[in-house]
């Protein structure tokens, strides 16, 4: 085959793509901009014209999230910003630590333990629904953040341990033998 | 406190009897299947071809087109599956918009609020949702694959039509198998998209296995009951990946 054709083919090909791509991108971004465009509108507008520009711009839905007149949002922010740091909090220092010891103390069961944390990855959040909701009021942690913080740690712990064993296979052992000749131990090099 | 730790009143298999004969079960567990072939059969293969098509190095706007379809899936589910009820209804949605521009004074179908559109309606927003998340996967998969490789093809003359299904594709292999597992894992589980747009009625006709597990689990407080379905999505999930990966092993050994 000459290459001329060659390319000639790949150019229409290549035509096709972008209008491909571009008429993905707008089925794919109209439920957002829907979404977006629709909390401009007053409920009369969106009944006489759903999908168009609004006109005039209706502002009131905003002003009336930020400043609760309806709903508690800035509670409710508070609420996810607690949730997410103690969650975020938690997480790292525990799975830096257990991170740490499997994939730099060299003990037996270690082997163990990371594929005990690799099973965490195969269960299903919903399979937990229920068991969790038992433990979480047998310990009398209804409606406290702590009680929604902890099973997220949970879950969150099997991927963020893997993430960092393979972080800290990463880091040279050199660099941590060099540290304890100087008399530093493990806790320092972990900083 | 004493009532949960102590086992009274043991029921054997009772539980599960009942779950197996439940028709609203076989409902849910058919629609469960039912989504894991639409998302094999229409999103990994869409999920493909835009990955192909964004990780050509002569595609320009690669960057642009990949954060606009990975953007679903960023989205909370909750929020996606308001957006797309939004969308969907008749009052003033997009459907009702097209619907008066297209067909003036017929009547406006309610999509979800009919048994036998609403799975075709959640499976339209389930696509949108998750087309993007295995296309990033597949993109990784295919930025491991050295250029090299396609260079000496298109110097043998093949067209990229040629390479990608003969070259590309085989060596692609193991990042779909992948996608795959996780496409079908997340279809068993699939809860929150759902439960927004409908918590899986009208008449259970959009019922998935997580929902009725939280319907008659926990919204009925019959915690048995409940775990028993748990059990079963567990164990299911369980025999499809220890059956997947040793088959997914045993294929890479050849």
């Amino acid at each position: 085959m000459p290459m001329k054709s060659i390319k000639a083919q790949n150019g229409i090909s290549r035509t096709l793509q972008y209008f491909f791509c571009i008429v993905l991108s707008i089925i794919v971004l109209f439920p957002v901009y829907m979404g977006i465009i629709g909390g401009f509108k007053s409920n009369g507008q969106l009944l006489s014209d759903p999908v168009g520009l609004p006109h005039p711009v209706y502002v009131k839905n905003y002003c009336d999230i930020l400043t609760e007149t309806i709903g508690l949002f800035w509670h409710a922010l508070g609420n996810s910003l607690l949730v997410a740091g103690g969650t975020v909090g938690i997480t790292l220092v525990v799975c830096v630590m257990a991170a740490f010891a499997i994939s730099r103390i060299k003990f037996r069961a270690s082997g163990i333990f990371r594929s005990y944390f690799l099973l965490g990855l195969l269960f299903p959040l919903a399979v937990a629904i229920l068991p969790l909701y038992l433990q979480i009021r047998n310990l009398n942690l209804l409606d406290k953040y702590i009680g929604v913080i902890l099973p997220q740690v949970a879950f969150q712990i099997p991927m963020t341990v893997l993430l960092l064993i393979g972080f800290f296979h990463g880091i040279p052992q050199d660099l941590e033998d060099a540290c304890e000749m100087d008399g530093y131990g493990p806790s320092w090099l972990s900083r | 406190m004493e009532r949960s730790r102590t086992l009274r009143r043991f029921q054997g298999l009772k539980n599960f009897k009942v779950l197996f004969k439940d028709v609203v079960f076989q409902k849910a567990l058919m629609h469960n299947l039912i989504i894991t072939v639409v998302s094999l059969v229409c999103e990994i293969p869409l999920a493909l071809y835009c990955a192909l098509i964004i990780c050509n190095k002569k595609f320009k706007f690669a960057v642009i087109f990949r954060t606009f379809f990975f953007l679903p899936y960023v989205l909370s589910e909750v929020i996606s599956g308001l957006l797309w009820q939004f969308i969907y209804n008749p009052q003033y949605g997009l459907v009702k918009a097209f619907y008066t521009n297209f067909f003036p004074g017929a009547q406006v179908p309610a999509l979800l609020g009919n048994p036998a559109t609403v799975l075709g309606a959640i499976l339209v927003a389930v696509i949108w949702k998750y087309f993007g998340f295995h296309m990033s996967i597949l993109i990784a998969g295919l930025q491991d694959i050295p250029d090299e490789v396609k260079e000496a093809a298109t110097i043998d003359g093949a067209t990229e039509h040629q390479i990608n299904r003969t070259i590309i594709l085989p060596l692609l292999r193991p990042t779909i198998l992948i996608s795959i597992f996780f496409s079908v894992v997340g279809s068993f589980q699939i809860f929150d998209i759902i439960w927004a747009m409908g918590k899986g009625d009208p008449v259970n006709s959009a019922e998935t296995m997580v929902t009725y597990l939280y319907k008659f689990g926990l919204q009925r407080f019959n915690i048995g009951y409940g775990s028993a379905v748990a059990v079963t999505i567990f164990l299911l999930c369980l025999v499809f990946s220890v059956f997947y990966n040793r088959q997914m092993f045993k294929s890479e050994e050849k």
